[in-house]
């Protein structure tokens, strides 16, 4: 069936429609993801996205549902070039799997030249649909996205992860399984909180460090979660992971920017700042700290990205608090960057061992 | 820092074995940017042609045999800081295993002793892979029943056998899928001194290679994957490849290239390192089958698919640069620290010189190969293996039509050449894809991409190609410029045929840009030329290594002339090929496999100076700009006679110079040729020669190459052939001329004169201090005037 992808500017791009057929309207995102389909559509930073892959013959590799981000899929349409019929492990093919998943989408699409568009003309809305006409294009034109992404996703119930080491609370602002799955393999016993969660209800869990998620949408939308970081980074050990970290900055003094090239890449190298290491990870977000506010901030640049220079990790130069902004645990993309999660566990252990010895002083 | 204590280096350059791949483009970028650097650098090479140039770069140039007595030679007498192995082949890494302990403080950049040993000796690959915890495929070599069976037990079948001799050499390895077949193989008759290797057999499973740049800072990065399309137990380069390797999903592709990373760490590898595996998608198993700490057809093929420069990355690694600070030349910045991002497939389909059915197995047998790129896999088959103008698909297919389903089902078994063409066939008569799959080890989403294939020509050949399918045809990667044209008509947009660009798409390197391009379908075309006045190369279709380097050669040559000379090149062939990273910027490379360029109207005939055409009948011969270079025998009168000459001249249509002349004798049954022998020849002679071209050119008023074969005979020179155009000879002739031949041609082709009263002496003008002396066309010699001069003495004596 015959389809289209119109953008906000009144670009048509035709393809052929597959998935479900329901007109469907959300922010575009171009997504170099190399791999890691499954992860991409389930990960809950693409709430109210429609994901283009630049990937060649997508779904070849097959569909694992071990792979899954979250339980349900999140993203709003998926726009391809070509995809596979059948796969190498005989599991279900890409396009039965969307059409399962109720998903729109379009395919046959000229990506190249549709991420080319995007890169020139900066993020934009879109719209799968079955005509393009004026009427269409003023439709995507006035629709307003939704500003509460991060409350659709988050869970409304806290949950534990249940684990014999440290203690972990992670507020959950979009979170993937993905960090579950790194602290469960550090023993860490994790409870996840919705992410309005107040200070005292994450206190009450006694937590030994606190981990603000990646997620999806504008930090700035998230006001009473900055307030909440400001108490309680005096008291606890934080990680942020993402939107995790640029609230983190925010609750700081720091200022956000938009990114004139967003990242959206599974592999992507940045470097430690300190050491000159250079790691290959998963990059997935649109915002970037501003580098006029860093140097008056108490924040420390740790990493950097190789390719355009953007901040992508923070260190507090006094209180135990990092954050990083790309995602640390992969899923999709290279593994390099497991490591934050055991400094931070090093960073909580650091912190016990002073308390420790303080209390022993008193 | 890059390595203090390195300012010179020898290269051990490549062998001349036709067994070797052609690394000659990687060489020059290897050397290029060593000598912008400031390193001064000798080679030890065997065929001067590798060297794409007259060795300008090089402090020192040993035409010799590339062995590991004439490095040490070497490394003796000038004491180098180093020694690069990495554009040597296989026979580089033998040289460095050998060396071990016999070069004192001279480094080893690149692979080290022990990587270079571990490539060769079986034994020491297994026990570093199996310490440093990485899959390896158990391996037991004994002549101990007892421990066989033992070993056995640990591993299960299936496994593989062969028998090793204490001559070194082994019996074929047999597979052996039972106790039974065990008892059989043991059963028989046992030599003295025979150990019994085996193996857990792997026939089958998937193959896949990954490549990684480590810098001695232990920064590695992926730069690219590739995966045969065809299982284990077939050749790597007998496969038909494809690149990313798009069958791993990212569990899978990321275990691989962290054992890829631990491997190179493992063996403290500077520099490249290609690592194969074997993977099996049921049960999950993988294995590090071999690894190569070096530039590779691997490698070569990852530049054509990424556009990433990874010679000059690696020579510069190997120095010790951080992989995030290369140059691509001295003072250009270039962001190593990325793994290529494409959005599109490239693969490389091997080509046979004949056209009939060849086995495969693990030797390799194809002669060379064929890289093409597009969206989806139909694209790449459709402009591959399955192209008709390139492989006789259509003959393919009447042959195996004609066989019952019985054969076609031994065709299956026992894979050939033709694999996938009776993969069509199977899935024409509906044989079952999971049990076609299962038997060939091909995975599943190829056989469905045939299928699409089949039945895409189905709705063609019925003629039902509208608006409902159009999508799917060019989903398809329909091509050919009747379909094109056909979907062209069609009122949407989305079925335009054009150019895109090759480049990789990640963020990493925006500010490297390069011309390289192909014809696909899309809707925005990518094909960026400038102002200047063009200059069209044609290229031909290459059938084996010597053609290759010829093409090499012969298309620098041309695209660096062109450029010099204020026009731009445009390189259009059925394949792609690869400038050296100098040229990368400045010439226009468009792979078009289906010959769909000229129709679809992109270059502005109006801007197009000239046409070179070095393939066939790929334009209008009656497009007058176009420059045919065919072989056109005019004369060929066999003449009984040891001694002949073979001149190359260039013509401007009215005068001519004839700057090379190579002498060629026949003595005590080896065949010698010595260039530029103008330099050496009488004025009697060089008159009779001059008088005798210009008859032969009386009637030729075309702006072109000759080349004439003549003898003496009684005194009189005679000629024995003239061809039109270039020949083999033209590498010989411009290394060994100092008068740039092609240069020269490209100068009168834009209308420049060679002066009519040129005297004898500028007509054979050359100045050369060495010259070229080739021994049976395998052997090369660079010598100066007087040694030459001391050979044609010694010649002429044993003429008379």
């Amino acid at each position: 069936m015959k389809r289209y992808l119109i953008l906000e500017d009144g670009t048509v791009f035709p393809g052929e429609g597959f998935g479900s057929s329901i007109i469907t309207t959300g922010q575009l995102v171009i997504s170099n993801n190399r791999t890691g389909i499954e992860q991409s559509v389930t990960d809950p930073d693409a709430e109210g996205q429609i994901l283009a892959f630049t990937i060649p013959s997508v779904g070849n590799s097959g569909i694992n549902r071990d792979f899954y981000e979250s339980i349900n899929s999140q993203c709003k349409g998926v726009v391809i070039g070509s995809s596979s019929r059948s796969t190498v492990d005989g599991s279900i093919s890409f396009e039965d799997w969307i059409t399962s998943l109720k998903i729109p989408g379009i395919k046959n699409v000229d990506v190249r030249a549709l991420a080319k568009h995007i890169a020139e003309h900066g993020e934009m809305k879109a719209s799968i649909m079955d005509t393009h006409d004026e009427h269409a294009i003023d439709q995507i034109k006035a629709l307003v996205l939704p500003p509460d992404l991060v409350k659709r996703v988050s869970t409304r119930q806290s949950y534990p992860n249940p684990n014999m080491g440290l203690k972990i609370v992670i507020v959950d602002l979009g979170l993937k399984y993905s960090i579950l799955r790194q602290l469960s393999y550090r023993d860490c016993n994790s409870i996840i909180v919705n992410y309005n969660s107040t200070v005292e209800e994450i206190e009450d869990l006694h937590p030994d460090g606190i981990i603000y998620s990646n997620g999806p949408g504008d930090p700035k939308d998230l006001p009473r979660t900055i307030k909440n970081i400001q108490i309680l980074q005096k008291k606890y050990p934080l990680l942020g992971i993402g939107l995790g970290s640029l609230l983190i900055a925010l609750a700081n003094e720091c200022q956000i920017v938009k990114l004139a090239h967003p990242h959206h890449e599974s592999s992507l190298a940045v470097k430690e700042v300190a050491s000159g290491k250079i790691d290959f990870v998963n990059h997935n977000h649109s915002y970037t700290l501003d580098q006029k506010y860093i140097g008056s901030s108490d924040f420390i640049v740790t990493n950097v990205c190789v390719a355009d220079g953007t901040i992508e990790g923070i260190r507090h130069e006094f209180l135990p608090i990092m954050g990083v902004l790309f995602e640390p645990e992969a899923a999709p993309g290279p593994t390099d960057g497991y490591y934050v999660f055991d400094e931070f566990i090093d960073l909580i252990e650091s912190v016990k061992q002073q308390e420790g010895v303080r209390s022993q002083w008193s | 820092m890059e390595l203090d204590d390195v300012h010179t280096i020898l290269i051990i350059g490549p062998t001349n074995s036709d067994k070797n791949v052609d690394l000659s483009t990687a060489l020059y970028d290897t050397v290029n940017i060593l000598h912008q650097l400031g390193y001064k650098t000798s080679i030890i090479v065997e065929n001067p042609t590798s060297l794409l140039s007259s060795g300008v770069f090089y402090d020192k140039t040993m035409v010799e045999k590339v062995t590991g007595e004439n490095v040490l030679k070497y490394v003796n007498k000038y004491h180098p800081d180093a020694i690069l192995p990495t554009v040597g082949d296989r026979n580089a890494l033998g040289i460095i295993s050998s060396l071990n302990g016999k070069i004192g403080t001279t480094k080893i950049l690149g692979p080290n002793f022990a990587a270079s040993l571990a490539t060769f000796k079986r034994e020491l690959f297994i026990k570093r892979l199996t310490k440093a915890h990485l899959p390896v495929i158990k391996f037991i070599s004994s002549d101990d029943e007892k421990e066989i069976y033992s070993f056995i037990r640990s591993i299960g079948f299936p496994i593989i056998a062969r028998r090793r001799y204490s001559n070194r050499h082994s019996s074929g390895w047999t597979n052996i899928n039972n106790l039974f077949e065990l008892d059989n193989f043991m059963a028989l008759e046992d030599i003295e001194d025979t150990k019994i290797e085996i193996e857990r057999s792997i026939r089958g499973f998937s193959e896949y290679s990954f490549t990684i740049l480590r810098d001695r800072y232990d920064n590695s990065s992926l730069v690219g994957t590739i995966e045969d399309i065809e299982p284990i137990g077939i050749h790597h380069l007998d496969s038909n490849l494809i690149s990313p390797a798009i069958s791993l999903n990212d569990s899978k592709l990321q275990r691989l290239r962290n054992y890829s990373i631990k491997l190179a760490r493992a063996f403290n590898i500077i520099g490249i390192c290609t690592v194969h595996f074997a993977y099996n998608h049921v049960t999950n198993e993988s294995y590090i089958t071999e690894f190569i700490p070096r530039l590779s057809e691997e490698t070569k093929f990852l530049e054509y698919a990424t556009s990433y420069p990874v010679a000059t990355a690696v020579a510069e690694l190997c120095l010790g640069y951080h992989l995030d600070k290369l140059q691509l030349d001295a003072g250009s910045f270039f962001n190593g620290a990325t793994e290529p991002f494409v959005d599109h497939i490239t693969s490389r389909f091997p080509q046979w010189k004949t056209p009939g059915q060849k086995y495969l197995g693990p030797s390799k047998t194809s002669d060379s190969s064929i890289v093409v790129n597009g969206f989806s896999l139909e694209e790449v088959l459709n402009k591959g293996a399955l192209n008709d103008k390139l492989n006789n698909n259509f003959d393919r297919y009447n042959e195996l039509r004609k066989l019952d389903d019985d054969e076609l089902f031994e065709k299956i078994i026992h894979p050939t050449n033709w694999m996938l063409d009776v993969l069509l066939e199977a899935l024409r008569r509906n044989f079952e894809k999971p049990v076609l799959s299962e038997i060939t080890g091909i995975n599943p989403p190829y056989l469905s991409a045939l299928q699409n294939i089949i039945d895409n020509s189905l709705i063609i050949r019925e003629g039902e190609i509208d608006g409902k399918n159009v999508e799917r045809m060019v989903e398809m990667g329909v091509k050919g410029v009747g379909h094109s044209k056909l979907l062209l008509d069609s009122s949407d947009i989305v079925t335009k045929t054009v150019v895109k660009n090759k480049q990789a798409v990640s963020v990493a390197n925006n500010d490297f840009m390069n011309h390289n391009y192909f014809v696909t379908s899309g809707i925005s075309n990518e094909l960026e030329l400038s102002d200047r006045k063009k200059f069209v190369v044609r290229t031909p279709i290459i059938t084996s290594k010597t053609d290759i380097m010829i093409r090499q050669f012969v298309l620098f040559q041309l695209a660096k002339s062109i450029d010099q000379n204020g026009l731009e090149p445009i390189i259009i062939g059925r394949e792609p090929w690869n400038a050296p990273l100098e040229m990368r910027r400045k010439v226009v490379e468009i792979d078009d496999p289906h010959m769909e360029v000229k129709s679809l109207g992109l270059i502005d005939n109006d801007s197009v100076l000239n046409i070179i055409d070095l393939s066939k009948n790929l334009v209008d011969t009656d497009d007058k700009r176009v420059f045919q270079f065919s072989a056109q025998e005019i004369k060929n009168i066999d003449l009984e006679g040891n001694t002949s000459v073979r001149v190359m001249v260039v013509s401007d249509g009215e005068n001519y110079l004839a700057p090379s002349v190579i002498y060629q004798a026949k003595r005590d049954n080896h065949l010698y040729e010595i260039s530029s022998v103008n330099n050496f020849m009488t004025p009697e002679d060089r008159a009779d020669i001059a008088e005798l071209i210009t008859q032969e050119l009386e009637d030729d008023h075309n702006v072109d190459i000759y080349n004439f074969e003549m003898v003496k005979n009684h005194d009189h020179w005679l000629v024995t052939k003239k061809y039109r155009g270039m020949t083999n000879d033209i590498i010989r002739h411009e290394l060994a001329s100092s008068v740039h031949v092609i240069d020269t041609l490209v100068k009168l082709l834009l209308g420049n004169k060679i002066d009519s009263d040129l005297s004898l002496e500028k007509i054979f003008d050359n100045f050369d201090e060495k010259y070229l002396l080739t021994i049976d066309d395998k052997k090369y010699k660079l010598l100066d005037k007087e040694e030459i001069q001391n050979k044609l003495t010694e010649l002429s004596k044993t003429e008379a």
